[in-house]
């Protein structure tokens, strides 16, 4: 069993072979070595880390406890799954192919989404990150440029005419 | 190289104070030390020159464009601002570098997530300074790109970014963006300034542009603008100009060629307004090396293009030229040159061993490395070539694996032999409309056998055939494919009339792995004759895709209770013009349907492999509507067409 504290103080006990679906925990399991008893010490890492990658990651101790618990329920879920194929250079064709069990367990308000995918992509979980990048990319699909704006409350900042000018260069792409 | 650097900087410093101390209020001089001072880390000097640049001239830009500048090199984005704040209420509209102050003023606002209220419209083509775009400077200055809106100033990767209310790190944005479509990705160029700018200078978002679909909508602009994002990272290009409304000139392929990428793939169709030498120079200028596709179908290639494309671009391995009417036997004279220089089509060398092929290493002891590496070559419809081009086309590219001969009126059978004696790899052939006779000689052998037998012979591993309306095509021809070629996957004779029932059991027995099987509009093939063939288990639990419209004496509800019996793997059905009724397809929907589940049920996961796909039933006429609509709704993921 792998013990890990959220931002607020809330522990978590967890069983390691779904704790090292994050890849960060992993490592960290692995550097620590045999740390059975105690439990990890994320927040002191994530704040080593965010100082070196930038100001815009949350670290765990941003992240609410329940995303927290949000990311372990997945965990749980996909521990059976097979190591995923090794990456290939080709860009990812579909974001239609999502698993059943995975559109509900993302079917979930628009800040929370935005929290797990963050929280997958500072834990390391590709396969989640990835499935809520599909996500996401389903909800602009099909979409006006109003729409979208809307969707995720983007202020328009352009000028009518610069505005004009970036849709007459890409006509093509409007065909609603 | 930093410590030169610095060294010059301290030189360059030294003369810029004693110029300054002969004339202490020059801002440009003050510009170009502050300049070099924050080149040399000495930000906080720099600082207070760029401090006294305002102090000397409150309404010239330049000062608080310094400073805000440094400020952000530093990343004190919000000290950034509020200088560019200041400057822009001070500051003239007259002064030169108005423009480049308001630029940055709204990016600055817009990476800080604040709305501003503006005065005045920038101008949107104005050119963003070099320093603060140093991507740009060396842009194209084609004609066709001047009226385009510059790239915006790229974000750095660790600044906060806003998607909306949202801050979410560059990385995770992309990962978003790469499951979307090409036209969906810049349509969202236009939802705000910080958007564009991340999404437009993500060279690898732009990397495959496929505007094939939208020859209706696309103009040199918009081609033009889509080769400023992806840069020298641009990999493939698909742009077909079918459409009559097409605006694309050749300033499209100025601005490829200005792009400078090195392609992959260029597909460039169907346009009779651009000459062949631009679109050979655009593969031959900067993507000799890498180019491996060309697709310039329906244009005016001529043969002295088909040299040039051919004398430079050795390592292509994809060519359409389909519909290119201007082309004669004569287009690949000088190829053949090149291969007549060295003897052969292949040349021994041992300085080439890397480009080397695993078939031809395995061959012979000294390798032997083909000088021309095309694999699939579509001359289809291109009507003036005759028999000369096929046998010079065989004779350059050995390797060839597929060839589209088909509308070849001029061709005859002769070019089947020519392949058959060059090509050993050849795999997929389409003859479809090409010549044959009777030989004079005996009546009954008719020419399509003598050259079959010979391709055949020589091409055992082919796969794909396909001849149209020949009818020439007879049981002896598929048997001696089927005999010849057990490799055989896909097998296309529709409209052959002389086909029988006799040649069936031939393809039941032989061909393990076919897939595909095209015996539309053949009218002596009846149900006794489909009935052996699918009781040969063997084949038909592995065809996917079967063709058997227009055979009104070979498809009636029988056949459709041994497909639904035998057809495991069936996902395309094409039953047109057959003497089906309704009940008869509901039947074989229902079993379909229902062994699907089965499938799938043993299989865990449910993937989709072996289900109805498409189902085309047009002019069934003992088809009633009430049956299309039982069949579609059992099952909702099948396209069926019934125009009946």
């Amino acid at each position: 069993m792998v013990r890990i504290t959220s931002s607020d103080s809330q522990e978590f006990s967890v069983s390691q072979d779904i704790a090292c679906q994050s890849q960060l925990i992993k490592n960290m399991i692995e550097d620590v070595g045999d740390a059975d008893e105690q439990p990890i010490p994320l927040p002191n890492v994530a704040g080593a880390i965010l100082q070196k990658g930038g100001s815009c990651f949350p670290s765990i101790s941003n992240a609410p406890k329940l995303t927290l618990f949000a990311v372990i329920e997945y965990a749980t879920m996909h521990k059976d799954d097979p190591p995923s194929a090794p990456e290939t250079d080709a860009k990812p064709s579909t974001s239609e192919d999502i698993e059943d069990r995975d559109k509900q367990f993302l079917n979930v308000d628009q800040g929370t989404l935005f929290e797990i995918i963050l929280a997958a992509n500072y834990l390391d979980m590709k396969s989640l990150l990835d499935v809520g990048c599909k996500t996401v990319a389903n909800m602009i699909k099909g979409k006006t440029v109003e729409e979208v704006r809307a969707l995720f409350n983007i202020v328009n900042d352009f000028t009518p005419e610069e505005e004009e000018q970036i849709r007459k260069e890409n006509e093509w792409c409007e065909d609603r | 190289m930093y410590e030169r650097d610095v060294e010059a900087g301290t030189i360059a410093l030294s003369h810029g104070d004693s110029a300054l101390a002969a004339e202490p209020d020059r801002i440009s001089l003050l510009d170009v030390r502050a300049l070099i001072l924050t080149k040399m880390g000495r930000v906080d000097e720099a600082l207070s020159d760029a401090n006294k640049m305002c102090q000397v001239d409150p309404k010239c830009a330049m000062g608080y464009l310094r400073a805000a500048r440094i400020f952000k090199k530093k990343g004190l984005m919000d000290a950034a601002f509020k200088m560019l704040k200041i400057g822009n209420l001070r500051v003239d509209a007259s002064d030169p570098d108005r423009k480049a102050l308001e630029t940055m003023y709204i990016q600055c606002a817009a990476v800080l997530g604040v709305t501003l209220k503006r005065k005045k419209p920038v101008d949107p083509a104005l050119p963003t300074p070099p320093s603060l775009n140093p991507n740009s400077t060396t842009e194209t200055k084609d004609s066709s790109t001047e009226t385009l809106l510059p790239l915006p100033e790229a974000v750095p990767a660790t600044e906060i970014h806003n998607f909306g209310t949202h801050s979410i790190p560059f990385e995770v944005i992309q990962t978003i963006f790469e499951y979307l479509p090409l036209q969906e990705i810049t349509r969202c160029l236009r939802l705000n300034t910080t958007l564009r700018a991340m999404l437009s200078n993500n060279k690898s978002l732009w990397r495959d542009l496929n505007l094939k679909w939208f020859s209706h909508r696309i103009s040199d602009t918009s081609i033009a603008s889509l080769m400023i994002r992806g840069r020298d990272q641009v990999k493939s290009i698909q742009i077909d100009c079918i459409a009559p409304k097409n605006k694309v000139t050749k300033a499209a392929l100025r601005a490829i060629q200005s792009s400078r990428s090195r392609l992959e793939t260029l597909e460039f169709t169907h346009t009779k307004k651009v000459a062949a030498d631009i679109l050979v120079a655009t593969v031959r200028m900067h993507s000799w090396e890498t180019i491996r596709r060309v697709n310039f179908s329906g244009t005016e290639m001529t043969n002295d293009a088909v040299g040039k494309l051919f004398e430079k671009c050795r390592h292509l391995q994809e060519l359409e030229l389909a519909e290119c009417t201007q082309i004669t036997d004569s287009a690949l004279d000088s190829v053949l040159k090149i291969v007549g220089a060295n003897r052969s089509a292949f040349v021994s060398s041992q300085a080439e061993l890397v480009d080397l092929p695993a078939s031809s290493a395995a061959a012979g002891a000294a390798p032997r490395i083909p000088l021309f590496h095309l694999k699939i070559l579509n001359v289809a419809g291109c009507i003036r070539l005759t028999d000369g081009f096929i046998h010079t086309a065989a004779r350059c590219f050995p390797l060839m694996e597929t060839i589209n001969i088909s509308k070849l009126t001029r061709v005859t059978h002769r070019a089947l032999e020519s392949l058959g004696q060059h090509c050993k790899n050849l795999k997929g052939i389409d003859a479809s409309d090409i010549q044959f006779t009777y030989t004079q000689d005996d009546q009954r052998r008719n020419t399509l056998d003598t050259s079959m037998l010979l391709l055949a012979k020589e091409c055992k591993g082919l796969t794909n055939v396909r001849i149209a309306s020949c009818k020439f095509v007879n049981d002896m021809t598929v048997q001696l494919l089927t005999a010849l070629c057990p490799q055989l996957e896909s097998l296309e004779f529709p409209k052959s009339a002389n086909i029988t029932n006799a040649a069936l059991p031939k393809i039941g027995n032989r061909c393990k792995l076919l897939t595909r099987m095209n015996l539309s509009t053949c009218p002596q093939i009846t149900y006794e004759g489909l009935e052996r063939l699918f009781t040969l288990a063997t084949v038909s639990n592995e065809i996917k895709f079967l063709d058997l419209s227009m055979n009104p004496l070979a498809v009636n509800d029988k056949t459709l209770l041994l497909l639904s019996r035998f057809g495991l793997a069936l996902e395309e059905l094409n039953i047109s013009g057959c003497d089906v009724t309704g009940a008869g397809v509901l039947a074989f929907a229902e079993a379909k349907v229902a062994r699907d589940v089965q499938k799938m049920g043993q299989r865990k996961g449910g993937s989709a492999v072996g289900q109805l796909r498409v189902l085309n039933l047009d002019q069934c006429a003992r088809v009633g509507n009430d049956a299309v609509v039982h069949v579609r709704k059992l099952m909702p993921y099948a396209r069926v067409s019934a125009n009946l």
